[in-house]
């Protein structure tokens, strides 16, 4: 699979009514890119237009080289992968079984899982080591074990571009280190990942570089290079 | 732990064939004399037999239905009787029932299906536009108020004998299709049912939610019109057969998640099927058994067994 990363071409996100951010920007494969921003600023809004459930006021959006209006529900699947923000609740689903929707793009009608199909989810599971509570329900979890699941279940999608919404809200401390860390890992293995967080501790630690979202107009830098934005320090960059 | 689910819907299925054997024989207000079997022909055929097949098949499709809505809307409080389709078909009944003198029971399903169709095409036009699923779900409460409404002053100025037909077929029965209805219904309901069955694939991914649905490969929107669709079309159905069987479509989803804990829509989808059926099956025998002079109407029945049993199960499980 090729991945020539995200690119954004002029492309307006947000409602008809409320454009909120326009981006220009190209997320090469290969790293760890930090979205931060204010409340409101369309954080969410960009995630979701990159998961093809919104759709751009103007622009283009191309992910691996694929203008995203071009593909389909199930061929941009293959292309993007995701982690949103809230935890699912009732239907006693079980780890595993969440994990397995991560196939769904690659599965016929019938969601028959191929050989391949188990051995990717076994592998995940015991990489993030879930196997051992993978048939508990999931209610039963704590945040930082749900969230390493939705986690492995974006792994197992097998998808050039990882795109996740606040995935460190509500986790502990550890947590938090452990979600950055293997998404460091992941962005080594060549994906493109763009997480939306608020945690710029975080982000000075693990991320290679920053989008930031302001109403003003994004920037786009090198985590090293964060000390020169003004908008980077006034969002809170002064403190660390 | 899959084999520990195909011991459960054994033994569902075979408590099903308990109630089809016992509702053959005790659905009636006395039980079938096998000395004079010959003279008890006509009943079995004419009454018993197609009364059974009745709550088979529309036990099964209210249950099945009840599962696609709540799926679709992840919301256990979800059933045909939400997004008023059930309202819609009641109240398409009412307006034949209360207006016209002499009515076929050919025509109560025709408008009973019709407006359930009708219902259905206005809450997709409506779904079209909106996004959040809890919205679309209060626009179907009040939408069935309306119709429940429209119904009641319908009922206030309709003449009395008109006015209890309308009443005695809200109440529910099974008793109401012969084995001619039934060489209609039947095929069409089995067909609705087998088609819910290739809709697995979009079920199980629903069940993760709008998000989660698109982001692997499934079209919420597509899936969601689809079971809504085969949703009402089983209700329409069942609902011409056997009048608004209230409580089946909501109860029986949530008492078959209790039952087979399990998220895999492929296991729910037989569960519901059995306890659907088992549930109109016998709740038939108890109103025939339950009071000597006459049967008791079957919504009465249904939601008194059906809701101290869903109450029990959140009380020991606490989750849906």
């Amino acid at each position: 699979m090729v991945n020539e990363g995200v690119i954004f071409n002029q492309a307006q996100f947000g409602y008809p009514s409320r454009p909120l951010i326009a981006l220009d920007h190209v997320l090469p494969s290969g790293r760890l890119v930090a979205m931060v921003g204010k409340n409101g600023v369309g954080k969410s809004t960009v995630i979701k237009t990159l998961c093809g459930q919104q759709a751009l006021l103007s622009g283009a959006l191309f992910i691996s080289g694929k203008n995203v209006a071009d593909l389909t529900v199930q061929e941009l699947a293959q292309h993007v992968a995701a982690v949103f923000t809230g935890r699912l609740s009732g239907f006693h689903l079980t780890p595993r079984e969440v994990i397995a929707t991560a196939r769904m793009p690659y599965t016929n009608w019938m969601n028959r899982l191929s050989p391949e199909d188990e051995q990717v989810i076994a592998a995940v599971m015991d990489q993030y080591g879930i196997t051992a509570f993978s048939q508990q329900p999931l209610q039963q979890l704590s945040d930082g074990m749900y969230q390493r699941v939705l986690l492995a279940r974006a792994v197992a999608q097998q998808t050039p571009v990882l795109v996740l919404d606040e995935p460190t809200a509500f986790l502990d401390f550890a947590s938090r280190h452990e979600v950055f860390a293997l998404l460091k890992a992941q962005a080594a293995l060549g994906k493109s990942i763009l997480i939306s967080t608020h945690d710029l501790d975080l982000v000075m630690k693990y991320c290679d570089e920053v989008l930031l979202l302001d109403p003003t107009g994004a920037e786009y830098f090198a985590v090293t290079q964060a000390r020169d934005s003004e908008k980077f320090m006034a969002l809170g960059g002064r403190y660390l | 732990m899959a084999r520990h689910h195909y011991y459960i819907l054994f033994i569902a299925f075979i408590v099903l064939l308990l109630a089809v054997y016992f509702n053959l024989i005790w659905g009636g207000t006395e039980p079938l004399d096998y000395h004079h079997f010959s003279s008890n022909d006509f009943i079995f055929y004419q009454i018993r037999l197609p009364k059974m097949l009745t709550a088979l098949i529309a036990g099964g499709a209210l249950a099945v239905a009840g599962q696609l809505m709540q799926i679709v809307f992840k919301n256990p409080l979800a059933g045909p009787y939400v997004l008023g389709i059930s309202s819609g078909a009641s109240l398409a009944v009412g307006v034949l029932l209360l207006s016209v003198n002499t009515v076929f029971p050919v025509s109560i399903a025709v408008a009973a299906i019709s407006g359930a169709v009708l219902v259905t095409f206005l809450v997709l036009a409506i779904a079209a536009r909106i996004q959040s699923n809890v919205v679309l779900l209060i626009i179907g409460l009040m939408l069935a108020q309306i119709f429940a409404s429209a119904e009641t002053s319908l009922a206030y100025f309709a003449d009395p004998s008109s006015l209890k037909r309308f009443v005695l077929w809200g109440m529910g029965s099974l008793g109401n299709a012969s084995m001619r209805d039934l060489a209609f219904y039947f095929p069409l309901l089995v067909i609705a049912l087998a088609l819910t069955t290739f809709l697995f694939k979009p079920m199980n991914a629903l069940l993760m939610g709008e998000a989660y649905a698109n982001a692997s490969g499934i079209s919420f929107k597509w899936s969601r019109f689809k079971l809504i669709l085969l949703s009402s079309l089983l209700t329409g159905l069942a609902t011409a057969l056997c009048g608004p069987i209230s409580f089946v479509g909501l109860a029986v989803p949530v008492i078959s998640r209790q039952v087979l804990p399990t998220a895999k829509q492929q296991w729910q989808w037989p569960m519901n099927l059995f306890l659907g059926s088992t549930v109109l099956l016998v709740s038939d025998i108890l109103c025939h058994q339950a009071y000597s002079v006459a049967p008791l109407p079957l919504n009465m029945v249904t939601s008194l067994i059906g809701a101290p049993l869903v109450i029990w199960l959140m009380f020991k499980n606490k989750q849906w």
